[in-house]
């Protein structure tokens, strides 16, 4: 298993994670699905897997949306992906031998170009009927394809940016209206992204067009998980790491993502030491270089997009949340977190219109990295990890 | 492996692509094991699999380009990993990149270039203006890439550059997909800070690089790097170096921060040497060091400007409270400020006392820089350059600081003043009084023969000087001196016997003062140089009007060489002029006695003897053996004259005497004198000396009082003669150019019409001339 910092990881390098595989996997079987998490978690890697290994039945079709900024160009990409998958000499699923081929003839004579359509007075844009066409496609053919759109959010932005908020309310609307048309059928939906999809939507005014969506975040490690990928990462990789190490640097970093875990190792594979680190050492590589090093830039500007993101009220919301968190001796409950927007927002009325702020805060900061939530029990939040906390307790001492 | 020549190849400081590869691979130790982890990237970067990108992050010089050049020789030399990539380097400044299209256009050149393709496939897409240029490029790109069977190494610098430059959010979403999906490209890049684009959590290459930071080198890493330069490069010399000057290594290792570029430079400082090429190295270093410094301190707000300037000039780690006062902003602020400067990199914590926070300049050679640039006296510029030499040449730093102050006074205006600022600021950080005089000696002995010298009170504080050294008196006269005569003379201020050979030029220019300066600084360095004692003693008894301390140096002269007879001689002067006639005639006999030969022991006695009318023969006498002794010496001449006139009848004995003696010095006022009293009416004697008179005039034809006593000699001979005979008389000179006028008036005694044949002005004086010899004469 290689140091992977940046790419999706695949194959040997990729930590499986059976539990969750399955559970996107169950998810999917019951409808559509929107896999979430903030940036550099590990979901592209996640997709991957299930590209290699994709669930009994399925034709899985990965598409990296973001060098799109069309709906023709998304729609074209799949019915391009479509296209490749059925051709492959492959093995094929049951459903390809018998009706791939009437599937593919269908599929050539949809023109994703859009411009033979012409309904006079009509509002309707320009890939509409294309989309409908392989919406109609994809009904009557029961075809098994599951759909993993990657940077999703990302595509929705561009969009946004290269046409019209237009253009993109009607996507989204057309893609609901599919979602729902094909929640009996075979083809699935998995959108994921390294933005967050419910803050673009909500800023866009859109949210209802995705609240069908069975929502999946994905989880750090387990400390066994955790413990394990960094005793490997260590051991293929040369980089002196006893057990002892490995649990200190859990403890420091405090949130088992895997990049963390990998950024940690190559921090002390760069050092060039020749016997494990001991515990002091560890202390002053994270503090001198995840903390105030290389992560520094990153951390200040987690600081300073939070006004870029939220309202004024918003923000205020989120930084008090933030600067009492990092100081707070256990998790906050949902509880805490009322007490402390009541604390902003004392008039309960003031507040009852403004309710949704304090979800959407901590849903943002949940999936912008910042804060981290239990799956179980109490499910306390916490920071996303100790380096931003630790850089919120010096910033905001 | 390594050669004579390879001593003389670049050290390629800007530019490591000058440097041949086997030898910028021999030199890159100190960041090896980061070469090592490049490399093993590249090797698993396997084909359909998402490839692994890197970024190298460093300030300026700290190697990033350098360790592009290695990759890409190490993937070249590589079997296996050549067979796999191409690498393909990216020209360092390259602005041609605008967009994405550019950016494949740009791929494509530098493709073309690496793989030794003369196609220039960009060119004609861009002739051919495709309105979808972009794919077009890309399409071409990958085209070449596939035909080759291996996959792209881009290796990048100033990618953050080149980020920016296509900065729309869309075409960046494009580069960041086909570049997470396509594995027949990778790229490193560098960048010199962490830049937002791969920062920024909404931006699309946040997290998405492997970053090494390329920090600065420890102090072994710097060891290594210099011998591993030394090593490549043949030279001996720096392992002993490093062993021998171990606080100099230690020192510039403060100095350079760690800094590889810098450290390459002050190799070359230490096996060249401070040539004045170097020294405009060094300054161009720190003038390109730190241009990015000084934009990100011009951009701050004015009250961060401030605040940096008062840490940037106090040099060592700084208090809240120090900046405080010299900025007169509150401490609250102050402390705000310094955080944010420090958030920005431009100020660091120094390691100090947990309780009481110490702030200085992050970069030390920009500090250096800046105080050289900034500092709020004009002389402090010149204070770090100083530091500097120092550092690196500490046994020479006297030679070396010298040299480039006289290099720098024969430029002109400007570089007079810089030679004074840099000396002024050499002699205030010299550590001890010893090594200001080293400094100063330096910096005479590098000018001594040279024209530079004569602007010295230019480009040196004279009157600080002298503090430090008080012959700097002496020394600065000689500027004004002939070049000859300093070369002659050297410069060996160490040595006794050229101070005395200083006061002696300095004697003969009447210079007493200095010349007595002179050999007290010869009798300081060799207290038992006699010689010198006995002549400090003659100027100050003969010239300074201080007896008394003659007295007791000649008395020294005599106690260190007792046979000396000029000391005893010398002495009895002295004594004679303090009124103790016994002790002087004393000393004269025993002066006579070590060296009867003496003809001045014998003239000076009986000058003594000759005060006393009853002694008239004894002196007599004296002075007859005086001038039998040395016939050339006026002053015995003169004596025995003026004894043998003391007795009316032998005036005519005494004459030829003073005719000798004004023979002997025409220019003697006394001499003319006693002449003019003993022969004045004497043609004869007239005859004898005016020629002598004359030559001597002509000669010296600044000297009026000769020139006039010459002229009514002429005049007295022509009326004991007649006026004929004196023409005739200056007619038979050599040279007669002085004395035109006076053959005029001879001739126009002679012949009144030759007044008319005169220029007016000349007419007058002739006429002048005729009057005096018409009143003198009764004619």
């Amino acid at each position: 298993m290689k140091l992977r910092i940046g790419p999706p990881v695949t194959g040997e390098d990729f930590y499986p994670r059976p539990h969750l595989i399955q559970t996107l996997t169950r998810a999917l079987n019951g409808g559509h699905v929107a896999f979430l998490g903030p940036r550099r978690t590990g979901k592209t890697s996640c997709l991957k897997s299930i590209v290699a290994n994709p669930p009994d039945g399925y034709v899985p079709l990965l598409l990296n949306l973001e060098k799109h900024h069309s709906i023709t160009d998304w729609l074209r990409e799949m019915a391009a992906a479509t296209r490749i998958a059925l051709e492959k000499p492959a093995p094929k699923l049951q459903w390809l031998k018998e009706t791939g081929a009437d599937f593919l003839k269908r599929l050539e004579k949809i023109d994703f170009h859009g411009l033979k359509i012409e309904l006079s007075g009509s509002k309707q844009p320009a890939w509409r009927p294309a989309a409908d066409a392989f919406l109609k496609l994809l009904k009557e053919s029961d075809a098994p394809l599951l759909f993993l759109l990657d940077e999703f959010p990302a595509f929705l932005n561009l969009v946004v940016k290269k046409t019209s908020r237009d253009e993109v309310e009607a996507a989204l609307n057309w893609f609901r209206s599919a979602r729902h048309e094909l929640s009996e059928s075979s083809t699935r939906f998995l959108v994921t992204g390294s933005i967050g999809l419910k803050s673009v939507v909500r800023r866009l005014g859109l949210s209802p067009t995705i609240n069908d969506f069975d929502v999946r975040e994905i989880p750090p490690l387990k400390e066994a998980e955790a413990l394990d990928l960094l005793q490997r990462l260590a051991a293929d990789n040369n980089v002196p790491l006893d057990e002892r190490g490995c649990r200190h640097i859990l403890q420091l970093l405090g949130a088992n993502w895997p990049i963390l875990l990998q950024l940690f190792v190559s921090e002390i594979q760069d050092e060039a030491v020749t016997k494990p680190p001991a515990p002091s050492a560890l202390d002053r590589l994270y503090r001198e270089r995840l903390v105030c090093g290389s992560r520094n830039k990153y951390c200040d500007n987690m600081f300073d997009r939070l006004k870029d993101i939220f309202s004024e009220s918003e923000c205020r919301l989120a930084r008090e949340i933030l600067r009492t968190l990092c100081r707070a001796q256990r998790p906050f409950s949902r509880e805490d977190l009322e007490s402390l927007h009541a604390r902003l927002i004392p008039h309960d009325a003031h507040r009852s219109l403004l309710a949704d702020e304090l979800d959407y805060v901590l849903d943002a900061l949940k999936h912008d990295g910042y804060l981290l939530q239990a799956a179980s029990g109490e499910q306390r939040t916490s920071f996303a990890s100790h380096i931003l906390r630790d850089y919120w307790r010096r910033k905001t001492a | 492996m390594s050669s004579p020549q390879q001593s003389f190849q670049p050290l390629a400081l800007y530019n490591p692509a000058l440097l041949p590869p086997h030898l910028l691979l021999a030199e890159f130790t100190a960041r090896r094991p980061l070469l090592n982890s490049l490399v093993e990237i590249i090797r698993h970067n396997a084909p359909a699999k998402p490839l692994q990108h890197a970024l190298l992050v460093g300030s300026r010089g700290m190697g990033k380009t350098t360790t592009l050049w290695a990759v890409a020789y190490t993937v070249k030399a590589d079997p296996k990993l050549s067979r796999q990539w191409l690498p393909v380097v990216f020209d360092e400044e390259s602005r041609r990149v605008g967009d994405l299209a550019d950016f494949w256009l740009e791929a494509l050149r530098q493709w073309e270039h690496a793989a030794n393709d003369p196609g220039d496939r960009a060119q004609q897409l861009l002739d051919k203006a495709d309105a979808n240029i972009e794919d077009a490029a890309r399409k071409a790109f990958l085209d070449k890439v596939d035909r080759s069977s291996r996959r792209a190494l881009l290796l990048i610098d100033n990618l953050n550059d080149l980020l920016a430059s296509i900065h729309d959010p869309e075409p960046l979403h494009r580069l960041r997909a086909f570049l997470m999906d396509d594995s027949r490209v990778m790229v490193l890049g560098t960048a010199t800070r962490y830049f937002d684009q791969i920062t920024d959590l909404d931006q699309p290459f946040y997290d998405f690089f492997r970053v090494f930071d390329l920090r600065p080198l420890t102090l072994e890493e710097m060891k290594t790097s210099l011998l591993a330069l030394a090593q490549a490069r043949g030279d001996k010399s720096i392992p002993k170096t490093l062993e021998e000057r171990a606080g100099t290594i230690q020192g510039l290792y403060i100095l350079t921060g760690g800094n590889p570029r810098l450290i390459k430079t002050f190799y070359r400082l230490l096996t060249e040497g401070l040539r004045g090429d170097i020294r405009t190295d060094l300054e161009r270093l720190l003038d390109e060091f730190t241009p990015y410094f000084k934009a990100v301190v011009d951009a701050l707000p004015v009250q961060q400007q401030r605040i940096f300037d008062a840490v940037a000039l106090a040099w060592d780690p700084v208090e809240v409270g120090s900046v405080s006062r010299v900025t007169r902003l509150p401490s609250n602020q102050v402390s705000a400020q310094l955080r944010a400067l420090g958030k920005a990199g431009l100020i660091s914590e120094a390691a100090s006392h947990p309780k009481r926070k110490t702030y200085l300049l992050a970069d030390r050679f920009s500090n250096i820089h800046y105080l050289m640039r900034h500092g709020r006296a004009a002389r402090n510029r010149f204070d770090w350059f100083v530091a500097l030499v120092r550092l690196v040449f500490p046994d020479s730093q006297a030679e070396t600081l010298a040299r480039l102050a006289r290099q720098s006074a024969e430029c002109g205006a400007e570089g007079r003043r810089d030679a004074k600022d840099l000396l002024h600021s050499a002699l205030a950080r010299a550590e001890s009084v010893e090594s200001r005089r080293q400094l100063l000696h330096a910096t005479f002995r590098e000018s001594w023969d040279t024209g530079t010298l004569a602007s010295l009170s230019d480009w040196l504080d004279l009157t600080e000087a002298k503090q430090h050294m008080p012959e700097v008196e002496i020394v600065a006269f000689f500027s004004q001196m002939p070049r000859d005569l300093r070369k002659m003379l050297g410069y060996k201020p160490a040595d006794a016997r050229w101070w005395c050979g200083v006061a002696s030029a300095l004697e003969r220019r009447e210079a007493w003062s200095l010349a007595a300066a002179a050999y007290r600084k010869a009798v300081e360095l060799d207290p038992n140089f006699a010689s010198a004692w006995g002549r400090l003693a003659n100027i100050l008894a003969l010239f300074l009007s201080r007896i008394t301390e003659a007295e007791e140096l000649l008395r020294k002269a005599i106690e260190i060489d007792p046979k000396k007879s000029f000391f005893r001689a010398t002495l009895g002067n002295v004594l004679t002029e303090l009124g103790r006639y016994a002790e002087a005639e004393e000393a004269f006999k025993a002066a006579i006695e070590l060296t009867p030969d003496s003809g001045y022991a014998w003239a000076w006695l009986g000058a003594l003897l000759a005060e006393h009318p009853n002694r008239n023969p004894e002196a007599e006498r004296a002075f007859r053996r005086a001038v039998q002794l040395d016939p050339t010496d006026d002053f015995s001449w003169t004596c025995l004259a003026r004894v043998l006139a003391r007795d009316p009848a032998r005036i005519s004995e005494a004459r030829p005497n003073i005719v000798k003696a004004l023979q002997l010095k025409p220019d003697d006022g006394p001499n003319q004198i006693l002449f003019n009293e003993l022969c004045g009416n004497t043609s004869t004697d007239w005859q004898s000396v005016l020629p002598n008179l004359a030559a001597w005039c002509a000669a010296n034809p600044k000297n009026t009082e000769t020139f006039d006593f010459t002229v009514d000699g002429f005049l007295q001979y022509a009326r004991l003669t007649k006026p004929a005979d004196a023409l005739a008389l200056l007619q038979a000179l050599p040279d007669t150019s002085p004395f035109e006028t006076l053959m005029d008036a001879f001739r126009a005694h002679a012949d009144r019409e030759h007044l008319n044949r005169l220029a007016p002005e000349r007419q007058a004086i002739v006429i002048e001339l005729l009057n005096r010899f018409t009143v003198r004469s009764g004619a």
